[in-house]
């Protein structure tokens, strides 16, 4: 991780050039090192790009980095699903620190709500990056 | 006072159709424009709703070709509408708005909707991936979060917190099919049990294939005019007393702690202000149980019963039609089906046959105030609307 992407507190005109694109959150997903958003007006931590705070408005967001070590908010098995995403896998909304993310766990794991979980690996479904979670060992 | 009235009903029977859209939905426009005694010269605006045209059928822009097909003549001021499965709620409070603000005098508005993979000849598993579009392509459709699953974490949360069992959800289609089962217009139209819905496949966890609706053909749709014109219609009036559209974030990570539905909330609150009664004083409401995890979420946002109360609730039989609240006397979208854009006004549809009280078998005994709860997309959209029988 690039030191430039800690917190940030301002949106000057500066870095509109920072703001957190898909395709760079996707690249620091990638590379295990995940990014979101932390708002300086209301406080609160997005874990995907948004072009402004999505509880207040505030342009006032900085690009921070997330943990990868997480808390399993919810989930769901799914048995019927698109073909390409194949069948009996396991999705979950996990906290990461401030920030909740949806990811996938990793083939052929189960996790249940308040379990840990860890940013192991990603995955790729029509194009685009998801992060794939593991029960901690 | 209310915003406008309700004086032309019409639906099809629910289940699986091969013919065009237009035709489908004259089936249901017809019949409302003939009960409310208007010709097809009195309606000033038509608001269509169809959700899957595009990515099923290769139509888009639909309204023109409906309306001609129904024979609303040029200057009519048409549109579609397309807000997932609560589109034909939007469409409907657009035609209250039109009204109550004099723009125009008649509304036609409804939906129609073709999404079955028996009628279409497209198989589950691809119909599953047109049905996702309505998720956050990068943030939801990616990680495989499918129509079914975002509700699932949404109960499976519930049940953490709660308590909620999968009997009490099972309890949930077993009622709306009770209630189906006296519908003739209902999709499914055979009572189920406890075990049988516990029985059957797991679709998305706590889900299985009898806790969610089916993939459904259909029309529905009603004709809107303002309060003060309503009596010269011929026919009993219903007033929609209030009516509120509310969003939710969009990716689910970033909405409020599931399983609130803060959405719903905001909705329910506004729309009670506006028809200047509450929660307890609703007689008959029809929710969007697009699975049965869904009704419980409902019943709470709504403030129909206490948080984390609805399970109980439902195993016993508050819900029923000879309960204190009596929940989807239709069959609701898990029985009578769910055709997507024809589902919000399909509602309305049924309450005001309650509020008529023509609902037979099914009649909710004194019904005078109803609610209907129509949601969109993955817990992004909601549509609360209030109805009152007049005097
Ligand atoms: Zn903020």
């Amino acid at each position: 991780m690039s030191n430039d992407t800690g917190a940030r507190s301002d949106a000057t005109e500066e870095n509109v050039d920072d703001r957190l694109t898909h395709d760079r959150w996707a690249a620091a997903l990638e590379a295990g090192e995940p990014l979101g958003l932390r708002c300086g007006e209301c406080g609160y931590v997005t874990a995907t790009p948004k072009a402004a705070c999505v509880r207040c408005g505030s342009r006032d967001v900085a690009t921070v980095s997330l943990p990868t070590t997480g808390t399993v908010y919810t989930k769901s098995t799914i048995e019927v699903a698109p073909g390409a995403q194949g069948s009996g896998y396991q999705i979950a909304l996990v906290d990461l620190g401030d920030a909740r993310m949806l990811g996938r766990i990793a083939d052929g794991q189960r996790v249940d709500i308040d379990d840990t979980v860890e940013l192991a690996d990603s995955y790729e479904y029509d194009g685009d990056l998801v992060g794939v979670f593991e029960p901690r060992q | 006072m209310a915003r406008a009235s309700v004086v032309g009903i019409g639906m099809t029977d629910f289940g699986v159709y091969t013919k065009p859209i237009a035709e489908l939905f004259a089936d249901a426009a017809l019949p409302a424009l003939e009960e409310a005694g208007v010709s097809n010269a009195e309606v000033d605006a038509f608001y269509f709703g169809n959700v899957l045209g595009g990515a099923i059928l290769n139509e888009t822009h639909l309204a023109p070709q409906v309306a001609s097909h129904v024979g609303l003549p040029p200057g009519t001021s048409v549109q579609r509408y397309e807000d997932a499965c609560a589109t034909g709620s939007l469409a409907l409070k657009h035609a209250v708005r039109a009204v109550e603000t004099g723009e125009h005098d008649v509304v036609l508005v409804g939906g129609a909707e073709r999404c079955t993979p028996a009628g279409t000849g497209i198989e589950t598993s691809e119909m599953t991936r047109i049905f996702g579009s309505g998720a956050h392509r990068q943030y939801e459709q990616a990680p495989g979060m499918t129509t079914a699953s975002v509700f699932a974490l949404h109960t499976q949360r519930h049940m953490h917190e709660y308590g909620t069992t999968e009997e009490q959800l099972a309890e949930v289609a077993v009622k709306n099919h009770y209630h189906g089962s006296m519908n003739s217009r209902a999709q499914f139209g055979d009572e189920t049990t406890v075990e049988e819905v516990l029985d059957s496949p797991v679709i998305a966890s706590p889900f299985r294939l009898l806790d969610c609706c089916p993939f459904s053909d259909g029309a529905s749709a009603v004709v809107v005019v303002s309060e003060d014109a309503a009596e010269s219609y011929g026919v009993d009036p219903v007033d929609i007393a209030g009516i509120s559209h509310q969003a939710n974030a969009s990716p689910v990570a970033d909405q409020p702690n599931p399983p609130s539905t803060a959405m719903v909330r905001r909705a329910a609150a506004d729309t009670f202000d506006q028809a200047g009664f509450g929660p307890d004083e609703v007689d008959v409401t029809e929710v969007h149980d697009c699975f049965t995890g869904a009704e419980i979420l409902a019943l709470e946002a709504l403030g129909l019963v206490e948080d984390g109360r609805a399970g109980p609730a439902t195993v016993q039989g508050r819900t029923r039609i000879s309960g204190d609240i009596p929940v989807n006397p239709s069959g609701g979208l898990k029985a009578k089906g769910h055709p997507i854009g024809a589902t919000g006004t399909a509602q309305i549809v049924e309450l005001t046959e309650q509020l008529r009280g023509e609902s037979g078998d099914r009649q909710v005994g004194e019904a005078k105030r109803a609610l209907a709860h129509n949601v969109g997309g993955m817990t992004a959209t909601a549509v609360v609307t209030a109805l009152e029988a007049r005097p």
